[in-house]
């Protein structure tokens, strides 16, 4: 059964005699205080529909659309210069780096390995020579050394020379046992090499070590002269300062 | 404005006729006021103002007559007074030393909109409604709306309407009157079931 309130077909009408009916009326009369106040938008509206917006709503949003078109069409095609610029730089860093771009990063190596032995004279040499070196980092660092000495000393004989530098500058060079330079130097000295014996004369004068410090020092003495005793007085402090050492001396000798 | 005149000025409208705006402008925005104000916003009339502007802006794309217009203008205005109470409720009321009174706790908007026309106990007996049994009792009475549009409005189904309006009234009726059920109605169920 429907209520008696639902019977009207619009709209909510309640009997006088519902205890309901004065909040039913309370609500009807807040419609009847008068005419609302137009905002100003809507009295712009009112005065001129189609002026402010009446089935304008299309038109205003292809504004917008061509508003924002035109700055994205603007960054495509700064993005695109942009890319272009970077593409060039790209080829030009490929470029360098393959023609010298290399060498510029071993001088930082070496004088991280041994900066006590760097002079200024002959960083400009090791720079080209750097990069044969040290291409294979793997284990041919220290047999390749003896072969820098030999370009440098051209007169004398450069297996003697080659065998003679590599296990004093090994073992007078790993302190610390470690690396793959120690290995080397088992290898060349043909046993087990003490790293821990430091320049003690009595390593040198014992076994091959001893053979081979001899024939360094009368060698190298005769070919080298006073390059040869500036290396070895330093103390050795890296293969790569006795070589920069040697090479440097046989420039500055020739 | 009845319904034949509803109608006429709506397809005047929707083909630009300028008058014709004002003339709905002029039916329905004290109506759409008075909701607002039954659910307490506070400035009513400028967001009545913002829903006939919305509804004009797409006057061109509405199809329909004057008793769709009219659902239409209170679905919009509804949602207005939902998303009021949603900001209100993330911003927080704000008042003024001045506002607070000699009182500090001071009345519901809603309350104070009733109270210029309603005695105090029918403003208390309205503030314990809930929101949704007050927004049917405002598109019923205020809007003039029937129960189907009502349901529209709200998005709900026509039994829920019912169920609120009449929860709504029995309410109202429970605080204005001790005799909660009105003497008729009680008069018609002694006879049906004596």
């Amino acid at each position: 059964m429907p209520e008696p309130e639902d019977l009207a077909p619009r709209g909510l009408h309640v009997p006088a005699s519902d205890p309901a009916a004065p909040a039913v009326e309370a609500l009807r009369a807040l419609a009847s205080q008068g005419p609302v106040a137009a905002s100003a938008e809507l009295a712009a509206f009112l005065d001129e529909p189609a002026g402010q917006g009446l089935g304008t709503t299309s038109p205003q949003r292809s504004d917008l659309v061509t508003v924002v078109r035109l700055p994205i069409r603007r960054a495509g095609r700064v993005a695109v210069a942009v890319g272009a610029a970077l593409a060039l730089a790209a080829i030009g860093g490929v470029a360098v780096a393959a023609t010298g771009g290399a060498p510029d990063r071993e001088p930082a190596q070496v004088q991280q390995d041994d900066p006590s032995d760097t002079t200024t004279s002959t960083s400009t040499e090791t720079e080209t020579e750097a990069p044969e070196t040290e291409a294979p980092e793997t284990e041919a660092p220290e047999t390749e050394a003896p072969e820098t000495e030999d370009t440098s000393d051209d007169e004398s004989t450069d297996e003697d020379a080659a065998t003679h530098t590599a296990n004093p500058v090994a073992s007078a060079n790993h302190h610390d046992g470690k690396g793959k330079d120690d290995e080397h130097a088992d290898v060349n000295g043909g046993g087990v090499v003490d790293h821990h014996s430091e320049h003690s004369t009595a390593a040198h004068q014992s076994g091959d070590d001893d053979e081979q410090g001899e024939d360094q020092g009368d060698e190298q003495g005769e070919d080298h002269g006073d390059d040869q005793g500036e290396d070895h007085g330093s103390g050795h402090g890296d293969d790569q300062g006795d070589d920069e050492g040697d090479d440097g001396g046989s420039h500055d000798d020739d | 404005m009845d319904s034949a005149l509803m109608d006429a000025a709506v397809a005047r409208a929707k083909a630009g006729d300028r008058p014709a705006f004002g003339q709905l402008w002029l039916d329905l925005s004290p109506r759409v006021a008075a909701y607002l104000r039954s659910h307490g916003v506070a400035d009513a009339e400028d967001v009545t103002s913002e829903v006939f502007l919305a509804v004009f802006r797409h006057m061109d794309r509405f199809s329909g007559g004057g008793a769709a217009f009219r659902a239409l203008v209170f679905t919009v205005a509804h949602r207005r007074q939902v998303d009021w109470h949603r900001q209100r409720t993330r911003r927080g009321t704000w008042l003024t030393l001045d506002d607070l009174g000699s009182e500090p706790a001071s009345p519901s908007a809603e309350s104070a909109a009733l109270a210029a026309i309603a005695d105090e106990q029918v403003v208390a007996a309205l503030g314990t409604l809930t929101s949704d049994q007050r927004s049917v009792l405002a598109l019923r009475v205020v809007a003039e709306l029937s129960l189907e549009e009502t349901a529209a409005v709200l998005g709900k189904d026509l039994g829920a309407v019912k169920s609120l309006q009449h929860r709504a009234l029995a309410r109202l009726r429970r605080k204005l009157s001790p005799d909660p059920y009105p003497r008729d109605a009680l008069a018609r169920l002694n006879a049906r079931h004596a």
